[in-house]
Formats: C-alpha cells, sequence, structure tokens
C-alpha cells in the first residue's frame, strides 16, 4: 500500500491552503473587534469600521501566505496601537491652551505615535531573517492599525502617522545600509 | 525511521506550519509510507487507504496549527488512530465487515481432496441426525460453547459425555467397516 493514489497530492495541497485560510480567518477576528471597539468609543461607524475591515483582509491575506511576512501581523497591529491611542487622545482632547493661545495636538499626537511605531518596526526588522518583508507587513499593519484611530481626526493625522512610521525607520535603516 | 530523519520530518513540518510551501513535497513524502503503513496493519486494503488518504487530509488541513516542539509523526499517527477508530465504530454501526485479503478462502487442496471432505462432513451431519433430540441440542451446545437454558453445569457435562459417547458409537456402527 506504499503506492501514491491518483490525485491525493492535489486534494492535499488544496487541504493545506483552506486550513490555513481558515486559521488566518479566525485569528483576524479580533482587528474587525478593534475596529467596533473604536467606532463605539468615538461614536462614528463608517471610517474605523471600514478601516477595521481592511485591516482584517489584510491580515488575513498576511496571515494565509506565512513566513515572514505573517509572523509580522501580530507586532504590526501591537505597535499600531500606539498611534491608535494618540488618535484617540486626540480626538478626545484636541487641543492644548497655554495663556490666551490655543494649539491643535492632534498632529502632534498622530506624529509621535508613528514615530514610535517606527522605531519598534524597526528594530524589529532588523533582528529578523528577512528585514525588508518584516518591515513592510508590520508596517503595513501598524498603518492600518493606527489609521482605525486617527481617521476621525482626519487626513493630515494619517500623513503625520505615516511620515512618523517612515521617520523613526530610518535610523535602522541607515544602519542596515551601511553594513550592506 | 531513525531519530535523525524524525527529527528532519519534524523541522519540514515546522516550516510548512510556517507557511514554506517549497517543503510540502517532502512533508508528504515523509508522511505518507507511515500513515500508510499503520493503516494498513490495522484495517482492510481498501479501508486503510481510504483512512490514511482522509488522515492526511486532517495532518495537511491542520498542518498551520502545527507546534515546532511537538513529534510531526506521532501527531500525524494520532490523527491516523481517530480515523481508523471512526471506520471501525462506521463498521460496527452499518454491522458490514469488509473481508480481509487473508480472509479470502485460499484453493490450495485438490477438487477431489475437497469432495472427500465434503463427504465426510455430510456423513457426521447424517449421523448426528440418528442421535436423539436430547443428544443433539447438547452437542450444538456444545459446538457453540453454551448451556441450554435451565440445565445446571454438572448435568449438562454428564449429557454431553453421552451424548459424545452415542456419537461415536454410531459413527463405528454405520462408518466402521
Amino acid at each position: 500500500m506504499q503506492a501514491e493514489p491518483m490525485g491525493l497530492r492535489t486534494k492535499l495541497r488544496r487541504a493545506y491552503e483552506w486550513g490555513r485560510l481558515r486559521n488566518a480567518l479566525s485569528l483576524s477576528i479580533p482587528t474587525l473587534l478593534l475596529g467596533a471597539l473604536v467606532a463605539m468609543l468615538v461614536h462614528e461607524i463608517s471610517w474605523p469600521l471600514s478601516l477595521g475591515v481592511l485591516l482584517y483582509f489584510a491580515s488575513v491575506m498576511l496571515l494565509w501566505f506565512g513566513r515572514s511576512p505573517g509572523r509580522s501581523v501580530l507586532p504590526g497591529v501591537v505597535y499600531g496601537l500606539l498611534p491608535l491611542t494618540g488618535g484617540l487622545i486626540a480626538r478626545l482632547n484636541g487641543h492644548v491652551c497655554l495663556g490666551m493661545s490655543c494649539y491643535s495636538s492632534c498632529l502632534l499626537y498622530c506624529v509621535t505615535g508613528g514615530v514610535a511605531a517606527g522605531l519598534l518596526i524597526a528594530r524589529l526588522a532588523s533582528k529578523s531573517e528577512a528585514p525588508a518583508a518584516v518591515f513592510t507587513s508590520a508596517a503595513a499593519t501598524a498603518l492600518l492599525t493606527g489609521a482605525i484611530g486617527i481617521s476621525c481626526v482626519g487626513v493630515h493625522g494619517l500623513v503625520g502617522m505615516a511620515a512618523g512610521v517612515a521617520l523613526g525607520a530610518v535610523p535602522q535603516g541607515l544602519r542596515w545600509v551601511t553594513r550592506q | 525511521m531513525d531519530s535523525a530523519a524524525r527529527l528532519h520530518l519534524n523541522e519540514l513540518m515546522a516550516r510548512l506550519a510556517d507557511g514554506d510551501r517549497s517543503v510540502f513535497d517532502e512533508v508528504y513524502a515523509g508522511l505518507w509510507p507511515i500513515v500508510a503503513a499503520f493503516c494498513s496493519r490495522t484495517l482492510s486494503h481498501a479501508d486503510a487507504e481510504d483512512a490514511a488518504q482522509q488522515s492526511l487530509l486532517k495532518v495537511f488541513d491542520q498542518a498551520a496549527n502545527f507546534e515546532r516542539d511537538r513529534d510531526g509523526v506521532t501527531w500525524a499517527l494520532g490523527i491516523a488512530v481517530w480515523e481508523v477508530r471512526t471506520i471501525r465504530k462506521r463498521h460496527a454501526r452499518s454491522k458490514v465487515s469488509d473481508l480481509n485479503e487473508s480472509e479470502l478462502p485460499v484453493v490450495t487442496e485438490s477438487p477431489e481432496l475437497l469432495t472427500a471432505e465434503r463427504q465426510i462432513t455430510d456423513a457426521a451431519i447424517a449421523v448426528l441426525g440418528q442421535l436423539s433430540p436430547e443428544d443433539q441440542t447438547t452437542l450444538l451446545a456444545t459446538f457453540n460453547e453454551e448451556a441450554p437454558d435451565g440445565v445446571g453445569r454438572a448435568t449438562f457435562r454428564k449429557r454431553r459425555e453421552r451424548a459424545l459417547g452415542r456419537l461415536k458409537l454410531a459413527w463405528r456402527r454405520v462408518y466402521a467397516s
């Protein structure tokens, strides 16, 4: 009974891919819950939920693919919580008043959260065997996670966060280039 | 399978769980003979192939959940054990049991010998028919390894001895020459 049955390999390959996809679909559910939670907190449904769904599908794709991009999803989401929290704080307390003048703190929170996330992602990428793949995957999930909280602040908040992530990655990027 | 090969298979399964599709064929080539051999030892040929295929489908379906510190072969065989058990239960429920290849009648003797054996069996049945109904019941109960209802063990043993004695006598009377 050692002979290989006809078509078994194809069936097994299909079972393997379906198993991975099912696993990815269930493991990504918390990202949807995150979107729903932010929507409840800010009393705005459209953007947080839309971005939550987008993050869910991105997470599913990356987890299904596996390897370094798949392993980077969880850190990306966790690091993305920093700009997300910043965005939520900006939303709830959008300006700082010093004497008679008030300043918008929104961009500050978004950029700071983005820089912190960028630094952590770059650190993670520099320790991995595939830094480019890890950075791309983790940065994408962190940006989407952060965007859930920042979207309610406005487009300038999103741009600020993205710039912050890029800025945070610069030191590790330079170190990596000089090592090469 | 030696321990080095087992460790190598574990490593490949961990890589497959991580999403490295390039090791798929190697994992398949390593697991199929093991699972197939196990199933063929525990089930009939047709069921064994079915069980081995189902087991491997489940193994690869759950491959993403394989943990690096587990033994891959034991894990795969654990799934195969469940599959074998399921098939056996299914057979027990439907009361359909497939014939094992080893259980198929093997005709190695000559037709003459088979005819002679058949004649002796027929003769034994004919001699049994000459006995009283009580002796017949006793001998049939002995053959079926059960005691008739309402008869004590000691009584049944004595009846059996007497019935066997009468059977021998009847056999000698008819076929002694």
